[in-house]
C-alpha cells in the first residue's frame, strides 16, 4: 500500500505510552503496518499517516 | 461512500434451501427398488443418487456429505468452486442478489476434521465463505460461520455484527467444546476491527489466534505453526482488486441516469423561442455524451488508475481524469460546440468525475473516515459550484 496513500496528518490515532503493556497485538492486527516495536516492552507509531482508522488495534 | 458496507439489516427468513438448520439424516435407498435395478416402466433408473434428500429441503450444492460428530451432524463442504458459485459471484459483483447472499451460520467441515483440527471462523456472506473453502483443498478443518447478515468479514467487523459476542454465541450454539479438544479459534485478521479477543476468551473459553488477511495464505499460515508473515498481515489494493469493484459502482448509477437524461434534455432545449425540441435533442445528446464520459472517468478510470493519478484526495484525482475526458470530448466534437458550450461541458465533466471518484473512498481499504470527512467538506461545495456554473453556461449558450 506504499503506492496508495491518503490525506496526511488527519488520523485520530493516538498512542498512550503509559497505558501500553507491550503485548504487541496492535502490530499483529494492523493491516497497514502502522505500529513497530520500540524496545522490549513498548511500540511506536512508525507510520501514522498509513492509518485508516479501522479500529483493529483499539 | 458506503458501497461496501451495506447497513441494511437483512431479514433472516428461514429459506427452504437451508437444509443445514437441522440435522439432515441420511436416507437409505428404498429397499425394494434398489438404485441399480429398475422395477417399474422398464426404463433404467436415471434418478441421481441423493442420499441426503429430505422432504421440504434442498441440499446446497457445496455440501458433499454429512459427518456424525459428538456435536451432531456436520455438513462437509467441497473446496472446489462450481460454475453456479461463479455465476452467483459475478451476480454479486453486478449488485444482483448481493444483499441476500448468505448461508446459515453454524459449523461446517472441509475434509475429515478430527478433535484436534483447526477451527477457522468466517462471516456468513456466501462470497467470503466460498473464498475461504476454495483455499482449503486437502485441509481437514472445521469452519465456524458466524451471523453477519450476509456481510463480508471486514465490513461486518466495522459495523459491529462480527463481534466477540457473536463468535462466542456460535461457539456455544454449535457445542464446539464437544467437537474439538483444543480451545483455539483462528479468526481472519480483519475481524480484529470488531472482535475483542479477550472478550471471546472470557465468554466461551476459546483463545483467538489472528490468521492472515487473505484466505489464500491460510495453508501457509497453518503449515507455519500459526505464524503469518508481514506480507500476509497487510491489505493490498492492486489493479485486479480495484477492477472487481467497478461493476457494482456502475449499477448504482442506473437510477441516477434515469433522472439525469431528461434533465439534460430539458436544459438543452431552453432557447430564445422558449423551448426547442431540435436543440433539446442535438445539444441534449452532446450533454449526455459528456455525462457518460464523466462516468467512465470518475467510476471506471479513477479507480483503475488510482495510484497514478495526481493528488491524494480522490476529488482531485477525479478532476484530473475528468480533464482528460474533457479534452477527448473537445477533440471528438470539433466544430459542433461553441467555446461557451465546451467550457460548460468540461466543467460538468470535471465536477461529476470528481464527485464519482470521491464516492470510491467508501470502497477502498486505506482511506480513513476522518480524512474522507475532511475531503468531502471541501470538495462538495466546489463540485456543486462547478455543476451549477456549468448549467448556467450551458443554458445561456443556447441564447448566444
Amino acid at each position: 500500500m506504499r503506492d496508495l496513500r491518503y490525506l496526511r496528518g488527519v488520523t485520530t490515532l493516538a498512542y498512550e505510552n503509559e497505558r501500553c503493556i507491550g503485548c504487541g497485538n496492535c502490530i499483529l492486527v494492523c493491516p497497514h503496518s502502522v505500529f513497530a516495536r520500540d524496545g522490549e516492552r513498548k511500540v511506536r507509531l512508525a507510520d501514522p499517516d498509513g492509518c485508516m482508522e479501522c479500529g483493529a488495534c483499539a | 461512500m458506503t458501497s461496501c458496507c451495506s447497513e441494511k439489516s437483512h431479514d433472516c427468513e428461514p429459506s427452504a434451501c437451508n437444509c443445514l438448520d437441522g440435522p439432515a439424516m441420511p436416507i437409505s435407498d428404498f429397499p425394494m427398488a434398489g438404485s441399480k435395478t429398475s422395477v417399474c416402466c422398464g426404463v433404467s433408473s436415471a434418478v441421481a443418487h441423493a442420499p441426503h434428500e429430505k422432504p421440504g429441503y434442498r441440499l446446497l450444492d457445496f455440501v458433499v456429505n454429512f459427518m456424525e460428530t459428538p456435536a451432531g451432524s456436520v455438513p462437509q463442504v467441497r473446496t472446489e468452486v462450481t460454475r453456479a458459485d461463479r455465476r452467483a459471484t459475478i451476480g454479486c459483483r453486478l449488485g444482483i442478489g448481493r444483499d441476500r447472499y448468505r448461508i446459515a451460520p453454524g459449523i461446517y467441515a472441509t475434509g475429515k476434521p478430527v478433535a484436534d483440527s483447526p477451527v477457522l471462523v468466517t462471516a456468513n456472506y456466501k462470497l467470503s465463505f466460498d473464498v475461504l473453502r476454495s483455499h482449503l483443498a486437502g485441509i481437514h478443518a472445521w469452519i465456524l460461520v458466524v451471523e453477519t447478515n450476509g456481510i463480508n468479514v471486514w465490513c461486518a467487523a466495522g459495523k459491529g455484527s462480527f463481534s466477540a459476542d457473536e463468535v462466542a454465541k456460535q461457539v456455544v450454539a454449535v457445542g464446539l467444546d464437544k467437537l474439538v479438544t483444543h480451545r483455539r479459534l483462528i479468526l481472519p485478521q480483519l475481524a480484529a476491527t470488531g472482535v475483542a479477543a479477550r472478550q471471546v476468551k472470557k465468554q466461551c473459553g476459546f483463545e483467538v489466534v489472528w490468521g492472515p488477511v487473505h484466505a489464500r495464505d491460510i495453508i501457509a499460515f497453518l503449515d507455519g505453526g500459526l505464524q503469518a508473515s508481514d506480507a500476509m498481515r497487510r491489505v493490498t489494493f492492486n489493479l485486479a482488486e480495484r477492477m472487481k469493484l467497478i461493476p457494482v459502482e456502475l449499477t448504482h448509477l442506473g437510477k441516477t441516469t434515469l433522472i439525469v437524461l431528461p434533465a439534460l434534455l430539458l436544459l438543452s432545449g431552453i432557447s430564445p423561442g422558449l423551448f426547442s425540441i431540435h436543440a433539446a435533442l442535438t445539444r441534449g445528446m452532446l450533454a449526455f455524451l459528456a455525462y457518460l464520459l464523466a462516468i467512465v472517468a470518475g467510476t471506471v478510470l479513477a479507480p483503475a488508475l488510482l495510484p497514478w493519478l495526481p493528488g491524494r484526495a480522490f476529488s482531485i484525482k477525479g478532476v484530473a481524469i475528468g480533464m482528460a475526458a474533457s479534452a477527448l470530448l473537445a477533440i471528438r466534437t470539433t466544430g459542433q460546440l461553441t467555446k461557451t458550450e465546451m467550457l460548460a461541458l468540461a466543467l460538468f465533466i470535471m465536477a461529476l468525475s470528481s464527485y464519482l471518484a470521491m464516492n470510491f473512498t467508501g470502497s477502498t481499504p486505506f482511506t480513513s473516515p476522518t480524512g474522507v470527512e475532511k475531503e468531502m467538506r471541501r470538495a462538495i461545495p466546489a463540485q456543486a459550484a462547478g455543476g451549477l456554473i456549468a448549467a448556467v453556461l450551458w443554458v445561456s449558450a443556447g441564447f448566444l
